[in-house]
């Protein structure tokens, strides 16, 4: 680099500190922006959170798609239910666990704090972003089941399905949350990892329940992921009598991660270092 | 605290301010007012309680005992926010984001912010304007972060550690937007490891040690406070008669012949040289800088002169 040759550039005067703040909706979409410019150039997120749950359903699924299980119910929906349902909890457990434990450690988080950025829009932007990168998840795996499988969901179901999981998804989000700002970001990438693969195994989302031990069977109910996946499949079998009871469960684990995560937030604050 | 008369009150004010995290003090009672225009450069050993001083300016810490005002406001209250820009020692850039991406992000979040052009050309970034975050040097980086300070167009700027990490020619382009930054009317707090830095740079030096002030001051009211002008020479006096020259705090002689003194005026110790008709050799004078002073301040067994 040489000497600097020209003048600095000339500045805007200085306006007077007044109580106008920056417009919120630019941005938010600046954040947004940001929160999926940062999950699609990454490639682990990339493929771990599109690339995966298609491979699993080429695997796993594509062999069955045109059975039906005992109950009449096509396997093919089920099964983009059983993969969308990994999908979303492992792009919760990295967008919120791993990517915030990144962002609180490394100190950009500090620097959005000393910014006019008010906090809830900072997570604003993370959720919507969280949820538009899902639905985009959801949509090419659904794609993928139509075009190389012959699976259809009509239209309304689709959209049914769609809604109940990104709304589900909420809880997901606290827990990835409450590991982002409790653990350090080489952990929080180990959680992020095994709990994506172990609550998916234990909520039936690889194998159907009833073909797990009897202990992994009696665990389930207890999973945020079980009560998620029982949502999408209700939609599937046209069967949602026990749907109150799964909204329940989740709203429950949304308070749960949700106090544990505001506490963990509100501690790191107050380290204010 | 007396009240400044003066029409511009201070842009930075910290009253009484003490702040302990668990066992350690990081700072006490430590009162210091930063003036509405001036860069003002905050140094200090490791652990002397610098960024923590900044954390409580900032408004992301709120001081155990005492008042922090910025702008005549509480900073953790938040309100100031749209017209301070900080830089600090580490802000992670989300490394998928391009410089350019990363100040745009910035800018929106400011009601009156540059233009991100101006912001990239101030922190000379435009080369590498769509480069990713994560593909920065470490001196682009420290630039990167400079970019996302001035972006909002603040009114008070905190520059901690600015120019760590940047090689000479960066160092270079970065205290030339800071010195236009100054003389647009810009308050600029900077802590810094590099004293010549804020020599020649710095309206006013503050020094602090284990979280309180040591001086306040001008570079060269700093300096002068600290006999360490020094004059060398060979010639035939003895010690006794190096120490009766006039103005001579030490003086030392070394096996050749070669003599050292320290003094305050070493003008007037060179006059009477001269006019003694002392015969010398090999004279040697150099004044005391920054670092001199900065050092017997802050030396564990400080001299109390």
């Amino acid at each position: 680099m040489t000497t600097p040759s020209t003048p600095a550039p000339t500045l805007p005067r200085l306006a007077a500190p007044s109580g106008r703040r920056a417009p919120l909706l630019p941005a938010l979409a600046q954040l947004i922006l940001a929160e999926l410019r940062r999950m699609a150039r990454n490639p682990m997120f990339a493929v771990g959170t599109l690339g995966f749950p298609i491979l699993w359903f080429a695997l796993f699924g594509l062999p069955n798609v045109r059975e039906t299980t005992d109950s009449g119910v096509n396997v093919g929906q089920y099964l983009i239910v059983s993969f969308g349902t990994y999908a979303l909890l492992s792009l919760a457990m990295f967008s919120f666990g791993a990517a915030v434990a990144i962002e609180r450690t490394g100190g950009w988080l500090r620097l959005l704090r000393a910014s006019p950025l008010p906090a809830p829009l900072y997570f604003a932007a993370k959720i919507l972003a969280a949820l538009l990168f899902s639905a985009l998840s959801l949509t090419l795996l659904y794609s993928f089941a139509h075009f190389a499988g012959g699976v259809t969901l009509p239209l309304g179901l689709a959209l049914t399905i769609l809604a109940k999981l990104l709304l589900g998804m909420v809880p997901l989000i606290a827990l990835g949350l409450c590991i982002g700002f409790l653990v350090n970001p080489a952990a929080a990438s180990v959680m992020a990892n095994v709990l994506s693969v172990l609550v998916s195994f234990a909520s039936g989302l690889f194998v159907p329940l009833n073909q797990l031990p009897d202990v992994v069977q009696r665990a389930a109910p207890y999973l945020p992921g079980y009560h998620l996946a029982q949502l999408g499949w209700s939609a599937v079998a046209h069967d949602t009598t026990h749907d109150l009871t799964h909204w329940l469960w989740l709203a429950g684990f949304t308070l749960v991660f949700g106090s544990v995560a505001v506490w963990a937030m509100k501690r790191d604050e107050a380290r204010g270092q | 605290m007396t009240h400044s008369s003066s029409a511009t009150p201070p842009a930075v004010e910290l009253v009484g301010v003490s702040k302990r995290f668990g066992p350690v003090e990081a700072l006490r009672g430590l009162t210091l007012g930063i003036r509405a225009g001036e860069l003002t450069a905050l140094l200090g050993p490791n652990g002397a309680g610098k960024t923590t001083a900044i954390s409580l300016m900032l408004g992301l810490a709120r001081p155990t005992a005492g008042v922090v005002r910025v702008l005549g406001g509480d900073p953790a209250a938040g309100g100031g926010r749209t017209v301070i820009g900080s830089m600090p020692q580490e802000s992670a850039i989300p490394q998928a984001l391009t410089v350019r991406e990363a100040v745009t992000l910035f800018a929106r979040l400011y009601p009156a912010p540059l233009s991100v052009d101006t912001a990239l050309e101030l922190a000379d970034l435009h080369s590498v304007a769509r480069r990713r975050a994560g593909a920065l040097s470490g001196g682009q980086a420290r630039r990167l972060a400079f970019a996302l300070a001035v972006v909002g167009n603040p009114q008070v700027l905190f520059l901690d550690e600015p120019t760590t990490g940047m090689d000479a020619g960066s160092r270079l382009a970065f205290w030339h937007a800071v010195d236009g930054l100054k003389r647009e009317g810009r308050t600029i707090l900077l802590t810094t490891h590099y004293l010549e830095e804020a020599e020649r740079t710095a309206d006013r030096v503050v020094v602090m040690n284990a979280g309180t002030l040591l001086a306040d001051g001008t570079p060269a009211s700093l300096r002068s406070g600290v006999a360490a002008g020094r004059v060398r020479f060979s010639s035939d006096l003895v010690l006794a008669e190096l120490q009766a020259l006039p103005g001579v705090d030490s003086a030392e002689v070394d096996g050749a012949g070669r003599a050292t003194l320290r003094t305050r005026e070493p003008e007037a110790l060179l006059v009477a040289l001269v006019q003694a008709g002392v015969s010398f050799r090999e004279l040697e004078v150099s004044r005391a800088s920054l670092e001199d002073a900065f050092l017997s301040l802050t030396a564990p067994d400080a001299l109390k002169a």
